[in-house]
């Protein structure tokens, strides 16, 4: 990706970002350009205006394209996928979680069938009650061993940082604000290393479904994916990372707020001095 | 009588799968419809076309009502889900220039489009206006990518896409206010 030399909002020339509006409304503007109108949006009222008449713009756009039926099997199709789903998950959710609903219906049928036979109720009662503590637990202890594998990787990370820290070699680079307010951010890595950490506060909170994410970017622009910054609730956050090659391959270090539902925004970035 | 959007959707959020199946037959056209458009081809729209359904059976909390009508968030979703599977297509094609070999024929018809005042006032850009509006909201281009995809200028690219959607948002105001009068 080109550099492109950062601009503040405030001091735009605002007849230029108001001609990026149509494109920004449609997600065809470069990351930047997404930066700059983002920011002008937030002071300028006309600019909020002009965008909601071009969205409404792009609202019928969706509905432009020629009318084409879909498949009469793709009905099925789906249908049959989301059965399959369903059949292959019936108790337990991807994190260990049991799902009540499911299990609760499973329980009803079960003593729907036999209730004119109470022994057996009872029996199944209990035989079921008893799956569903060993169940429980198992899950719990599947958890415990996940938390603790994810801890021991963790903790060799951070001491590599510290020794990094520690030998003198670790650089600092200050990240700077590419677009938002007032947030910083700074990364300490060295030239021969793999092992990164990055550091910012005072980050804008995210909508649901968005991201910060961290991206080691190559002279030619291609990218490494870093990993993500988590925030707290002050909008501090750190992230320690491994890469798969050092530093020194590399030219820039960028923050990103990547969202499902609009153009990812570059929202800092920093030069790295090798 | 005819369940709403929301009442579907919170049977879907209740695993009722025959919400599902009902939302299904109301939109899937209007799904299939623009993943085709974008992908021009019909393997690749099908497959688009589940991911929708199924991303919506995952996740039937994401539309927000106060965000505006359902119909407009799904063909949203189809969108980006269109433009990911041709970005992931083009990724293992290595030919940068397959976007262009994607743009529909200009002549192409089927059924009539929901939107046909919008379609038939986009016949009326010129050409090189109606590219770049394809390219960029129905592959998902940017500026950049467009430029180098067409050995363009970066600055004239930027003014077409500017110029074409000026222009359909005046012709849009002025079918309009046409009608009123009418």
């Amino acid at each position: 990706m080109k550099f492109v030399p950062q601009m503040n909002a405030n001091s735009q020339d605002c007849d230029q970002v108001h001609a990026l509006i149509p494109a920004y409304s449609i997600g065809a503007t470069d990351p930047e350009e997404t930066g700059l109108v983002e920011a002008h949006l937030k002071s300028c009222p006309e600019a909020a205006a002009e965008l909601k008449e071009y969205h409404a713009l792009t609202e019928k756009l969706l509905y432009s394209v020629p009318l084409v039926p879909a498949p009469a099997r793709l009905h099925d199709q789906l249908m049959a996928k989301i059965q399959a789903r369903e059949s292959q998950q019936p108790a337990v959710s991807q994190n260990g979680q049991l799902k009540r609903s499911t299990f609760s219906l499973h329980l009803k049928r079960t003593v729907a069938a036999k209730v004119r036979q109470p022994a057996f109720v009872l029996t199944a009662l209990a035989l079921v009650l008893l799956l569903l503590s060993n169940l429980y637990w198992s899950n719990q202890f599947a958890h415990l061993q996940n938390n603790q594998q994810q801890t021991s990787l963790l903790m060799e990370a951070q001491d590599s940082i510290l020794a990094l820290i520690g030998s003198g070699k670790a650089q600092r680079v200050d990240l700077r604000q590419v677009q938002g307010e007032a947030s910083e951010a700074m990364m300490l890595c060295s030239p021969k290393e793999d092992i990164g950490f990055v550091y910012g506060e005072n980050f804008a909170a995210l909508a649901s479904g968005d991201t910060y994410q961290v991206w080691l970017v190559r002279e030619d622009g291609n990218r490494v994916h870093a990993g993500i910054l988590r925030l707290n609730e002050h909008g501090d956050g750190t992230l320690i990372f491994q890469l798969a090659e050092p530093f020194a391959n590399f030219d820039r270090v960028e923050i990103i707020r990547e969202s499902t539902a609009s153009s990812p925004v570059l929202v800092m970035q920093g030069e790295l001095p090798y | 009588m005819l369940r709403s959007d929301s009442e579907l959707l919170r049977l879907i959020s209740n695993r009722d799968q025959e919400g599902l199946s009902e939302l299904y037959q109301r939109y899937c056209n209007l799904v299939y419809s623009l993943a085709f458009h974008t992908l021009q081809n019909s393997d690749l729209a099908e497959e688009v076309t589940q991911d929708v359904f199924i991303k919506i059976w995952t996740r039937p909390h994401q539309w927000n009502p106060s965000g505006g009508r359902f119909s407009s968030w799904l063909l949203t979703v189809t969108r980006y889900t269109a433009i990911d599977r041709l970005r992931k297509d083009l990724h293992q094609s290595h030919n940068p220039t397959q976007l262009l070999d994607t743009i529909p024929d200009k002549n192409y018809l089927a059924d009539e489009p929901v939107e046909d005042d919008l379609r038939t006032l986009m016949k009326q850009l010129p050409a090189n206006q109606a590219q770049v509006l394809q390219l960029a909201f129905f592959q998902g281009m940017t500026h950049q990518e467009m430029a180098s995809a067409l050995g363009l200028p970066l600055g004239t690219v930027k003014t077409r896409v500017r110029l074409g959607l000026s222009k359909l948002k005046g012709y849009l105001a002025e079918s309009f206010k046409l009608k009123l009068t009418e």
